[in-house]
């Protein structure tokens, strides 16, 4: 009898173990995502300290691979001619009206499309366009391997890099980045102009190089603009904080949200204003967004746009600005049309070229 | 064959995907059991994760990797909710354990009665009560495991899961 009892207490025991049940919150698959990606971001980027040797193995092994000269520094870093980089493919983007991309065999890939999104994943595998483009044999030999980005003008493009940072690229502008990041710094190279999205990792800075600065942050947004034709370089941040450096790292400073940094290409002035964000990356959305902005300014960003040359005279219309928003889906014209209702201008279509004149009031 | 955590000591990158994929969603129920912010969970499994890939080459072998993946993630909550609340807790046995249980049967329907007796009772036990019985019925820990979990010797980690079943049990019966 006693047995029978226990027994029967063991099955209702077994059911109530059974019908205990906890409402649990599923992880979901974005999250899942997210995480994944915060991981491999700060896996990819080693903090153990290579050893010195090694490092210079993999330095000698790319100046054998591509016959470019590197510039050492008595530290442990050395320092890349990015510039020379950029000027030994010159020829190759002269002639390109594509978006081009320069692997580190030297092989050039051309990619018709007016947009281009190439997307580099933690082997350094790359996709273009969503599709997968083999370059696996490239990272055999040494552990940093620069790729080149060319974007002409009219054309714009982004990057995934493999730590998942995202950079968009303006029309007219070089990136050049490695296949993968490797050691203790994420480091890119631009001339021209692009906005970042920079994936948070505070054992490993991201650095953005420019031929004047060198921008430095953990994981925050912002935009670099940096061409070779314009008198100044300027970094507006979105989000988060950045330390901003010039070559000499004579100056540094940090900045903060909202605020731009400017840097004047021949007087080395420097200094900091508050703006408005969007205005600086409203580019990266397919619009221009102007505050009392120079008419030249203006036109220079239309140019570059369009790919189609603009001819004025800067001085004169340097004395005019423009406030408002334009929409880069219309053609040039159209634009111009707009700008023509806001301020005094007339322009004439020619061949190759568009003039534009103040308009003389009679 | 070898475990999916041996691969990973040995180097295996998809080792490490493979077992991200596996445990990531226990980690995270378990998780939300000490904390209610999400965010803060999911830094610390990160961070665990990191820490893992970082150490992979002096990890032990291990049977069962989501138990020592469930401790090491409990350590990193109570650093992080230390940090967070400024609040003095003496070990991690001292935190608060929410899991939201409720009681059904599959197989034959439960009166409503007994269901709100049940979390009557289930609110009455303890935390680290509460924490046993969600560590043995619904992470499938063997009192081994609980016991270090729960850092207690092995025979109390039986009677605390014991004691809660028949406290349950009584509650229900009447």
């Amino acid at each position: 009898m006693q047995k029978k009892q226990y027994k029967s207490s063991l099955g209702e025991l077994r059911t109530i173990i059974k019908s205990i049940k906890v409402r649990e919150r599923e992880i979901s698959f974005e999250t899942k995502d997210e995480m994944w990606k915060n991981i491999q971001a700060s896996t990819i980027c080693k903090t153990v300290q290579l050893r010195l040797f090694l490092r210079y193995a993999a330095v000698i092994a790319l100046l054998a691979a591509t016959g470019l000269y590197l510039y050492f520094h008595n530290y442990d870093n050395e320092i890349i001619d990015y510039e020379l980089f950029i000027s030994e493919n010159i020829e190759v983007q002269k002639e390109a009206k594509n978006v081009v991309v320069i692997l580190p065999d030297q092989n050039v890939i051309e990619v018709e499309d007016s947009n281009v999104e190439l997307v580099l994943d933690v082997q350094g595998e790359m996709s273009i366009n969503a599709k997968t483009v083999n370059n696996k044999s490239l990272s055999k030999h040494s552990s940093i391997n620069y790729s080149q980005l060319w974007v002409p003008y009219g054309k714009t493009s982004s990057i995934v890099m493999s730590d998942g940072t995202k950079v968009w690229i303006n029309s007219g502008s070089h990136v050049v980045y490695p296949t993968k990041f490797s050691e203790q710094k994420r480091e890119i190279y631009v001339e021209g102009e692009v906005y970042l999205e920079v994936t948070r990792n505070p054992d490993c800075p991201f650095v953005v190089q420019t031929n004047k600065l060198e921008i430095e942050v953990l994981g925050t947004s912002f935009n670099v603009s940096a061409y070779k034709n314009d008198d100044s370089q300027s970094v507006v941040l979105a989000t988060g904080s950045v330390s901003v450096r010039d070559a000499k790292k004579e100056i540094s400073t940090t900045i903060k949200p909202n605020q731009r940094f400017t840097f004047e290409n021949t007087t080395k002035e420097t200094r900091i204003e508050n703006v408005d964000v969007l205005g600086s990356i409203s580019w990266k959305y397919g619009f221009l967004l102007f505050e009392k902005e120079k008419l030249d300014k203006v036109f220079r960003k239309i140019e570059r746009y369009y790919n189609i040359p603009l001819k004025y005279d800067s001085k004169k219309m340097k004395d005019i600005s423009l406030s408002g928003k334009l929409d880069l889906k219309e053609n040039i014209e159209e634009i111009l049309q707009i700008i023509s209702i806001t301020v005094p201008i007339e322009y004439e279509v020619r061949d190759n070229e568009i003039e534009i004149n103040i308009k003389t009031t009679k | 064959m070898k475990t999916i955590w041996e691969q990973f000591i040995n180097n295996d990158e998809n080792a490490f995907a493979a077992l991200f994929e596996e445990t990531s969603g226990p980690l995270y129920k378990y998780g939300l059991k000490f904390m209610a912010d999400e965010d803060t969970v999911k830094d610390c499994i990160q961070d665990l994760f990191i820490k893992l890939y970082k150490n992979r080459h002096s990890l032990p072998k291990l049977e069962n990797p989501t138990f020592y993946l469930f401790r090491s993630l409990k350590n990193l909550l109570f650093d992080a909710i230390l940090q967070k609340e400024k609040v003095v807790y003496l070990s991690p046995q001292e935190i608060s354990f929410h899991a939201d249980f409720f009681y059904d049967n599959q197989e034959e329907p439960v009166d409503d009665n007994i269901k709100e007796k049940f979390e009557e009772v289930v609110n009455s036990l303890s935390d680290r009560q509460k924490e046993a019985i969600y560590l043995r019925y619904q992470a499938d820990m063997s009192y081994d495991e609980i016991s270090k979990l729960l850092d207690i010797n092995y025979q109390s980690a039986r009677n605390l899961v014991h004691r809660s079943i028949e406290k349950i049990r009584s509650a229900i019966k009447n």
